[in-house]
This record gives C-alpha cells, structure tokens and sequence, in this order.
C-alpha cells in the first residue's frame, strides 16, 4: 500500500542508452516461462543497496552506458556504484561506491563510463512502484514488469520516499572490493556432468580457448566468438535454463546465458559459469576478452556462500 | 500408459545451487508419443511430490518434456544434502508415480479450448493443406482430434507445448516467421500444437484462433497460466459468432 507513506517525484531528465528498475528478480516463476530478471550485476546492486542501509532488494535503478540524469524532488540518500564513470550533482563532482546526501531540487547526472557497462543508483527506502510477481525488476525482452515493462525514459516520473535520514556517517566500499571492469576476465566453468554432448578433448578445447565478447550480447545472454565447438548431437529438447549455463547452438559460438534468459532452451549446453563471475561478465563490453578456467562446485559455492552471507541474503 | 519398464532418472547437481533431474525412457520406449505423453505427466507428479515435501527448500521447479529443473534456496540449503533427499524421496515413491500417471484416478481434468478455424485467423491453413495433400476440413478435424498433454511451458509467459499432433498434420515452421502473430493464435510446428499467450513474432503454421486467456498477467500467482506440464487438453472448434462473443478478434 503505497498511500499511507510520504511519496516523492524523481523526473528523468535524461535516459541514457538503457535504464531499468531492478531488484533480485522474481522468485518461484519460470516454470510458467517468466523470465528471473532482476539486476545483471548482482555485486555493484548489492553494494548499492548496503551504502545506504537500504534492505538488500530494495529495487534500483539499472543505468547503461551512463548518460542519465534526474533531478529530486525531495531530501533523500542515494549510492551509485559499477561502472567506472564520473558522476556530479549540481555539477559538482561525486564519488562512487559511498553514500551520498541528496536535497530537494538536485541534479544528478551519470557520465558515459571509461570502463564497465551498468551503474547502479540505490535511493533510500528503494524505488516506489508496484510489483509484478513479487518484485520489481522490468523484464523488456517479455515486456513484463513494473512500467508497463518498458525501459525508461526523458520524462518518465518514478516515486521513492520523501522522508530524512537520521545517519550521520556515510558508508563506503572499501577499494579492495572495488572490480576493475577494464581487465579482461577468467571465468570459473563447471562443465556439465557425464556429458553425452560434448567430448572431453571438445571440452577441454573450450577450457583452453580465449574468446571475444560479440556485439550481440546483452540482459539475455553473452555471445562469444572463438573457437568453435562442435556437439556430438544437433538438439535435445527443451529444458530448463539455469543462470549462467553456457548453450552451444548451431554456429558453435557460445552463449552465456544470464538474468533475462528465456526459461528454457534445446541447445547442448557445455558448462556453467560461476554466478559471482556472471555478474562479472555482465559489466564487460564487446571485444572484450574472456577466458575460462575449470572449477568445482563446492569452489564456487564457497564463494557466493561467502558474498551472500555479508548481505544478508 | 508408460511402460511397466521405469524411466532412468539421473539427479544430478549441475551448478552452485541447480539439481538437473533427467527422465529417460529406454530406447525401445522413446520413439512412442503416449510414452512421451505419459512422461511429461509423470514429471508434473513428480514436480508436485518435490513441491508438496521440500516447499521452502526451492526456489524454482521447471518441468520440460524429460527433465525438471531445479533450483534450491542457497545457501540457507544446502545443495548436497537435498540432493540426498531427493534422490530418496523419487526413488520411495517411483513405483507409485507410474501407478499414478497410469491410473485413472487423480488424472487431471481435461481442459477444453475453443477455437475458431475461420479463414481469415487461419492464416496457414490453405498453405499447410497444399502441403500436406490433405483438405482444410481433415486438417482442422485432426487437430481438434486429438488429446493433447502440455509437455512444457516456456519460449514465452504461458506458451504451452502440446504434444502432439496427428503425424499427417505435422509440419516444420515457417522458413521465414512472422514478424507478429496475433495474441490467441492457435499453431503448429514439428509434432506440436502450441497458442500464443501474447501477440509476438512466430515461426508457427496458424490454423485457429482462440480468446482463451493464457497468461494473465495480474492475477494473483495460481491464476497467472491456467495449463502446467502434465496437463491434458482438446480443443473445441467454435463458429464465428460464439467465438466474437467470447471477446475474441479476427483483426491481425
């Protein structure tokens, strides 16, 4: 119920090249085929959220490739994390990855990032708006969620609390947690098990090879171009997707598939990639390169054991 | 019925927190369509059994033609020790799950969908009957022939695969889709039968039009899709006028 708290305009004055409310996604619903959405960077999300001590899914906005701007319509806290860009309120310089205080009739704005492709800009108490299956993540692809699931755009009005913040310290992500998105990436692969698809020299090909990411990757899937790989069958069918599977469709160039995947897919699938590597991969641009290195499960669950539990998740 | 023979299930942990649960029928049992029908049942029981006892310990459970997917609440469970579970609990109760997918009782409703085969939402049915050799009429009256199961949801919110179709009316998609197919049409691809939840693009042969509302999407959540995998289903045709009064639309 929205009617019994304090609500405040944020007008976008500019929308940048993508702009979406994100939150966890949803939870419980792909079997009816809707997509899990939620924010493609998991890691700069949930830092932006922990700044400013919101609770970690409280929705935000995902902004790509900067060149986004909006003004406040009341006092509030914001963070903006991810990519590396220049940021200014009132044109005054700000930094990332901290809090930061907003007054009524600020101007914020975003630039085009150096490095990395997404930012994420938290606002206390999270965005304002209705939910679609349980969260607020807007899924374009389908044309689901919050905003009749359409991205954002210049004039678009979005409502968060008007209300002040009592903190006085402002917190800030330590520069050891901070990605250098520039660097090229090693992603962790767990290779499908007791695979009838693929064969261990191809798998081993696959491990061994370096690939660019291709200018057809995006919210649904990264596509690689590289060696190609060759799958001992044509198609299988349909199953489940989980996020970070790594399909190998007819052109042998991998996909990694990740937040707006479709629910099920045909094509052999030949690993899956680390979740916390995923959400690095998806601040990486096209041309990029990658490289993959073979992991255990329990490896990589130790990891995200260890990333969810300092958020509480 | 599925075979006194029981499908081989693999469990299998596939990811950090995905457990992949593959059903596979023995060769000489794979090729037969109501040993793929009754399959794609005993997969949507066994999905309600895995609901019905680990609930809480799930966050999602995708069913498909001969696998189920699912993903585990990480890490507040932890993946190993359900996958122990699982792998018990499917294999206690096997024989009851074919028993139930074979038995009359507990069989699912069959769920009716009517459908309009006029000319002019039957985008491909003249195509299709020049290909196939067979009239329009044969062509509607072995679709609406048939009882279909759902044997996956997926492709889009409440796109429904049915298998599957009388085999002189299979057909491949279109070469070259559609750049949009209206909400509610009724098609057919390969072995399946399948509608439209939304107006999207579609590569599959239109031959019908239904106002069947697939996917609602702000019910609330046991209302959004009114088929699961498992599911039975016939279509029934409808003339024009029912069809309009129904709130359907012949417009593109």
């Amino acid at each position: 119920m929205l009617t019994t708290k304090t609500l405040a305009k944020l007008n976008i004055k500019k929308a940048g090249a993508a702009c979406s409310i994100q939150d966890l996604g949803r939870k419980g619903f792909q079997y009816l085929g809707l997509s899990q959405g939620g924010a493609a960077d998991l890691h700069a999300y949930l830092w932006a959220n922990y700044l400013i001590e919101n609770n970690a899914g409280a929705a935000a906005f995902e902004i790509t490739l900067g060149q986004f701007a909006i003004e406040f319509e009341a006092d509030t806290e914001i963070a903006i994390t991810g990519a590396e860009a220049n940021a200014t309120i009132n044109g005054e310089s700000v930094a990332l990855w901290c809090g930061l205080k907003i007054k009524a009739g600020d101007l914020l704005e975003i630039k085009l990032p150096r490095t990395g492709l997404l930012n994420y800009l938290s606002i206390s108490g999270g965005i304002q708006c209705e939910q679609h299956f349980g969260s607020r993540t807007i899924v374009a692809r389908e044309k689901t969620g919050p905003n009749g699931g359409c991205t954002l755009k210049l004039g678009d009005n979005i409502h968060y609390l008007a209300r002040t913040s009592k903190r006085k310290s402002t917190r800030s992500t330590p520069s050891h947690y901070i990605p250098d998105y520039g660097q090229s990436i090693n992603l962790k692969a767990i290779p499908t098990p007791a695979s009838d698809y693929f064969s261990a020299s191809e798998v081993e090909r696959f491990l061994a090879s370096s690939y660019l990411i291709s200018p057809q990757s995006n919210r649904m899937g990264y596509r690689l171009k590289g060696a190609s790989l060759k799958s001992m069958s044509s198609g299988l069918p349909s199953e489940g997707i989980n996020f970070g599977a790594v399909q190998v469709p007819a052109d042998g160039n991998p996909i990694i598939l990740l937040s707006d995947r479709q629910t099920l897919g045909g094509y052999p699938k030949i690993a899956s990639i680390s979740k916390l590597d995923c959400y690095q991969l998806a601040q990486r641009r096209p041309g990029q390169e990658i490289r993959f290195e073979e992991a255990s499960i329990p490896q990589c669950q130790n990891g995200l054991r260890e990333f969810l539990n300092f958020f509480g998740l | 019925m599925l075979s006194a023979k029981i499908p081989d299930t693999t469990i299998q942990l596939i990811a950090e927190d995905a457990i992949m649960l593959r059903f596979d029928l023995s060769p000489e049992n794979a090729q037969s369509i109501e040993n793929k029908k009754s399959l794609a049942q005993h997969i949507g029981l066994v999905r309600s059994l895995l609901l019905d006892h680990f609930a809480q310990s799930f966050v999602e459970l995708i069913p498909s033609y001969s696998s189920l997917l699912i993903i585990v609440d990480f890490p507040r469970v932890e993946p190993e020790i359900i996958l122990h579970d699982i792998k018990s609990l499917v294999s206690s109760k096997k024989e009851a799950l074919i028993d139930l997918s074979n038995a009359n009782t507990n069989r699912p409703e069959t769920i009716e969908i009517p459908v309009y085969y006029g000319e002019e939402v039957a985008l491909d049915l003249k195509a299709l009957s020049d290909t196939l050799n067979l009239a329009p009429e044969k062509i509607i009256q072995l679709h609406k022939a048939q009882e279909y199961t759902v044997c996956a949801l997926g492709f889009s919110p409440g796109f429904a695969y049915l298998g599957f179709v009388d085999e002189r009316i299979a057909c491949a998609r279109k070469s070259t889709p559609r750049a949009k197919v209206a909400k509610g049409s009724v098609g057919i691809a390969d072995q399946q039968s399948g509608i439209y939840p939304m107006q999207s693009p579609g590569g599959w042969n239109i031959i019908g039009r239904t106002n069947f509302p697939l996917f609602s999407p702000s019910a609330e959540p046991s209302k959004l899709c009114p088929l699961k995998v498992g599911d039975r289903v016939r279509f029934i045709e409808i003339d024009k006028h029912s069809f309009l009064d129904q709130g359907g639309s012949v417009d593109d």
